[in-house]
């Protein structure tokens, strides 16, 4: 990857390939009255051209899979009974700004850009809705026939009467409107999508930068193409990035494929960064107003939140869950709550389809909680650090049941935190404070407390949240003759260092060298069974299934060792790379010897079947929780309003660590995605629907030099839940980030009266909120201030 | 994105290249590309022809002129700048030392040129904030031969430049670097681009007072310009307690990345910082000069 090595789905090209471009509506909300294709199809080198219409019958909308609000939940129509999404092209309507309506189909790239631009569609304008409390309004917009309200569905978790009683006979309460802001995802590789077909086997083959791969096969051939399954073959090449949005279907990914067959030659698509940031599914967007109660002395007694989700124009693949019960059951993040309610409403609206990003709804419950519980400190008059510490759930507590659908499995929360303070000199932080002052810069500090909820999950468990299909991991371990082992995984890397984290696994309870490990992934006819690398579940799910595997291979060897020593199997050990009988004259057999007696089977033990070649599935009993604290400190010009981030303080629990310097990787790149958040990103759409900001030029994103210096450090709490006792790593540090830094740069006001700023903190808003009453003066008013010296 | 088809052709002299650029509008020169192969790209911008003006040897390197004053040819890319002896000498520490390292990041100062730069008139130059607070003179040929333009005549409300579409910038002339100078911005995150930049050079007198000081102004206003009325004001003076108030400020910018209040206060903050620092540098150097 570092030597420009990979090879990513654009940089693939099969013989005779087709290339395909997609015209996107230009309007968040308009009837379609024609399509005028007739120029565009006597373009050069053009050879098909679709719209809805040539598709209605032959490719069934993208279905949604995660429906928490169960049968409370209102759908688009799918043909097959289960609740479908948007059609692959548009079908008489749009809905947003990035809605497929037509495809060409062309010999080269630039051919079928160019076509495109000829296509004419008339369009009757709509009116927009792209707020989910205007959707939801009397006289509002209806996005979809079937969708009364466009509310897709309202839904709840926890004990709402308790909840409201705690908070209404409370001694303090504090109450917050906050925009949880959308975001756009940005990996570095857009998505890409290469169909082929093979008219002799009348099979399909993908070839997409896609994070789960027989995910993709199962929904796509049984849910959109309806072909058999077994007629379909993904295969994921490089994948430069995801942080979600590739677990997701997509109009491209069953066209190229019915157009591959139609036109029996490849078809390749290639997104660009504006169609991404209009059509990937983007991240966050709640409106919430958040409760918080408590008594005097900084003991919390009660949380609530009803928040407005925008689900966008349909139901994304897993976008509902992610709205509501992600979200939901989070909001208490670390602490023991004793009341707690969270009510959502899910709405379509026209903007692109809401999906996952990093850390997602986790993130978005850690925020409104961490905003919160500061500003009940500072209300109570007490330190937020000593109240985050008051409240936390007790290591004796464990597991714990938050009240609100989780069940948490192990943890010292408090530890993790007074770690945290202490590399933030959080002691000190007063005189820190005033020496920034004479710099004329305002310090603040933040602290970003949680619990990520990771692993997804138990089959059993997702199925009851809403969820069609398993949840389990897979692994297959082969040893070769030579002793070399190959290590295959059911779920696919889009970055993480699958390829390291697994060999290790697997070298560690093997006991070989990690380079005679190699690991195989992300094609479907070659790799076991497995559900997609979301949710920072690989390592956590995944891992274990490699460890199990590991621990047959090492049984079946030494059974097979024992019989080649003529000893009963509990006589032999393995250490160091070989077998030996324990306290035995017999010469060690090393690892390869083994492998190779097993590879010729000439002299097996009764019913010993040769070679060793293991599958192995795991379904934890429960997800587990990371956790930890981080502290981020900032400086804010008083003057231009600048922030800086100055020191990150990241204290992460994620059970034993197999590589540190992947999880340390990740927990960098993750802090960063929430800093984004909290200091730039966000998505914005005009009254029209139109995305304001689509293209890196009016959408920032952290860059290496907003990077301030990490300093981290881990303590390590195994979970019950999976025999390596690790839990998820990926996204985690995203969960609290926005939070810390939104703490800090508050605190750092809050001497000026300033209770809150929203996301994303802008050097703008900062100014604008400190000369607050004093409106910014015009030119000619300004009043002189003094420079320099006389 | 992908660029649309187009002539391309590479001249070795100037001559040939003023030729080739008399066939349009939709004929372009192309110095560094940072800014025109950007456009093309996202299809911003349409070409016939471009004019690709880098194997033309004359429209390179940094000369002295017989008075001191440095002539920098319209090719030499902002790194080239950078290090220069003669522009070392004379502009580090200063306004222009201060702004080439912050412009965009070293891949595009590899490319961007000076020439290329200022022809492409971008409001948010910090380049061009630098040429105006040096009063540099703009050196251009075109079908009707060579002419000088004030740099200062260089931009202005409604239009990139006012150079005609078949007319190059062949080199600038910086006026002898004032004592102090110095450059400061505010950027987008996004772009990086300055909402606002303020160039300030200035020279004091013997008397202690302000003898002469320009300010250059960038990003905030829809075209660069300068701060005629502040430096009116300062100029003469003894440097003053207070910053006088911007008075008028024509064309400031209102739009996605900052609202034009912001952009006006960004105006007085910048000016007042780069101020101090362009007096304490000229303070440095007349003590190195009586030391000397």
């Amino acid at each position: 990857m570092l030597r420009g090595d990979a090879r990513f789905t654009a940089d693939m090209a099969l013989p005779n390939m087709l290339h395909m471009a997609l015209l996107r509506s230009e309007h968040g909300h308009a009837r379609i009255t024609g399509i005028d294709t007739a120029r565009a199809q006597q373009m050069p080198g053009v050879v098909r051209v679709v719209t809805g219409a040539d598709l209605a019958d032959k490719l069934m909308p993208l279905p949604c899979i995660w429906i928490p609000g169960g049968v409370e939940s209102h759908f688009p129509p799918h043909p097959f009974g289960v609740p479908g999404a948007g059609p692959v092209l548009a079908q008489g309507k749009v809905r947003y700004i990035g809605d497929a309506v037509a495809a060409v189909v062309a010999e080269t790239a630039h051919q079928a850009h160019d076509a495109i631009q000829s296509i004419r569609v008339d369009y009757e304008l709509l009116p927009v809705v792209t707020e989910p409390q205007d959707a939801l309004a009397e006289g509002a917009p209806q996005l979809h026939e079937a969708v009364k309200n466009n509310l897709n569905a309202y839904w709840t978790c926890g004990d709402r009467q308790g909840t409201d009683t705690a908070i209404s006979s409370a001694e303090v309460a504090v109450e917050l409107d906050l925009y949880n802001q959308r975001t756009i995802n940005s990996p570095i590789e857009p998505r890409a999508a290469l169909g082929d077909y093979d008219p002799t086997t009348e099979e399909y083959t993908l070839y997409a930068s896609t994070q789960s791969p027989h995910n993709h096969r199962f929904l796509l051939a049984e849910l959109v193409l309806g072909i058999p399954l077994n007629k379909l073959r993904v295969v994921a090449p490089s994948v430069g990035g995801s942080f979600g949005t590739k677990g997701y279907l997509y109009p491209d990914m069953p066209l190229v494929l019915y157009l591959a067959k139609e036109l029996r030659r490849p078809v390749k698509w290639v997104d660009s960064r504006n169609g991404l940031m209009r059509s990937t599914v983007q991240g966050r967007d709640h409106r919430q107003h958040v409760t918080l109660a408590g008594d005097r002395d900084g003991r919390i007694t009660a949380l609530r939140c009803t928040s407005y989700a925008n689900l966008g124009a349909y139901p994304s693949t897993i976008g509902p869950g992610v709205a509501t019960a992600l979200m939901g059951r989070s909001i208490t993040g670390p602490y023991a709550i004793p009341h707690a309610f969270c009510e959502v409403y899910a709405t379509f609206t026209n903007t692109v389809p809401l999906g996952a990003q990093r850390g997602s709804g986790r993130a978005e419950a850690t925020y409104l909680m961490e905003r919160l519980i500061d500003l009940y400190a500072q209300k109570v008059g007490l330190d937020p650090a000593a109240v985050r510490l008051r409240n936390m759930v007790a290591p004796d507590r464990f597991p714990y049941d938050n009240g609100l659908g989780w069940t948490y499995d192990s943890g010292d929360y408090a530890t993790a935190l007074n770690l945290a303070l202490q590399h933030s000199d959080y002691a000190g932080i007063e005189t820190a404070r005033s020496e920034a002052r004479e710099r004329g810069k305002l310090l603040g500090i933040g602290i970003g407390s949680f619990v990520a909820i990771c692993g997804v999950g138990p089959s059993t468990r997702m199925s009851q949240e809403g969820m069609l299909g398993g949840t389990w991991e897979s692994a297959n371990i082969r040893v070769h003759p030579s002793g070399e082992v190959a290590v295959t995984i059911g779920s696919k890397s889009t970055g993480q260092s699958h390829e390291t984290t697994f060999a290790q696994i697997a070298a560690d309870a093997l006991g070989v060298d990690v380079a005679s490990v190699k690991v195989f992934q992300s094609d479907t006819d070659r790799t076991p069974y497995g559900q997609g690398t979301y949710g920072s579940r690989s390592y956590s799910v995944g891992g274990p299934a490699v460890h199990l595997a590991a621990g047959r291979v090492i049984a079946k060897m030494r059974a097979a060792a024992a019989h080649a020593f003529g000893v009963d199997e509990s006589a032999v050990e393995y250490a160091d790379g070989a077998f030996s009988v324990v306290g035995g004259q017999q010469k060690p057999k090393a690892f390869n010897d083994i492998a190779m007696a097993l590879w010729y089977g000439w002299n097996l033990a009764p019913g010993m079947e040769p070679s060793i070649d293991v599958t192995t599935f795991f379904d934890p009993p429960d997800f587990n929780y990371p956790f930890g604290s981080h502290v981020a400190v900032v400086e804010v010009d008083e003057a231009t309003g600048q922030i800086e981030l100055v020191k990150y303080v990241a204290v992460n629990d994620t059970g034993p660590v197999g590589n540190p310097l992947v999880v340390d990787g990740q927990i960098e790149g993750s802090i960063l995605h929430g800093v984004g958040q909290a200091l730039m990103e966000e998505a914005r759409y005009d009254a029209q629907g139109h995305l304001l900001t689509d293209d890196l030029r009016t959408y920032a994103i952290p860059r290496a030099t907003d990077a301030p210096f990490f300093v981290l450090d881990r303590t390590v709490t195994p979970s019950p839940h999976n025999p390596l006792g690790v839990k998820g790593a990926g996204e985690i540090a995203t969960v609290p980030a926005a939070a810390a830094v939104s703490n800090a740069v508050c605190n750092a006001l809050a001497s000026f009266g300033i209770r809150h700023v929203g996301m994303p903190i802008t050097a703008e808003k900062i100014w604008a909120a400190l000369h607050e009453g004093t409106p910014a003066s015009a030119s000619q008013s300004t009043p002189g201030v003094p420079v320099g010296n006389p | 994105m992908i660029l649309d088809n187009f002539d391309y052709v590479a001249p070795e002299s100037l001559e040939e290249a003023v030729a080739a650029l008399a066939k349009g509008p939709t004929t372009r020169p192309l110095a560094g590309g940072r800014g025109l192969l950007t456009e093309l790209k996202r299809g911003e911008r349409r070409v016939e022809r471009l004019v690709d003006l880098r194997a033309i040897a004359a429209l390179r390197g940094v000369d002295q002129l017989p008075d001191g004053r440095l002539r920098v040819g319209a090719l030499t890319t902002l790194a080239e700048l950078l290090v220069d002896p003669f522009v070392r000498a004379a502009h580090v520490p200063g306004a222009l030392g201060d702004a080439v390292p912050e412009i965009e990041d070293p891949q595009a100062r590899n490319r961007s040129t000076v020439g290329g730069t200022l022809a492409g008139g971008d409001p948010g130059s910090d380049l061009a904030a630098v040429m105006l607070a040096l009063g540099a003179s703009v050196n251009c040929v075109g079908p009707d031969g060579e002419r000088v333009v004030a740099i200062d005549q260089l931009f202005g409300p409604g239009r990139p430049t006012c150079l005609a579409p078949d007319e190059l910038i062949t080199s600038v002339d910086l006026a002898l670097a004032e004592p102090g100078g110095a450059y400061e911005r505010f950027a987008d995150r996004a772009t990086l681009d300055a909402i606002c930049g303020v160039a300030v050079t200035v020279a004091l007198g013997a008397d202690g007072r302000l003898a002469r000081c320009r300010i250059g102004v960038v990003g905030a206003t829809a075209w660069p310009c300068r701060l005629d009325a502040v430096e009116h004001v300062l100029t003469g003076t003894g440097i003053p307690v207070t910053m006088p108030p911007l008075l008028e400020v024509d064309g400031v910018l209102d739009d996605r990345a900052a609202s034009g209040k912001y952009r006006i206060h960004l105006i007085r903050v910048l000016a007042e910082r780069a101020f101090v620092r362009a007096v304490e540098r000229a303070r440095v150097g007349e003590d190195g000069r009586t030391t000397s």
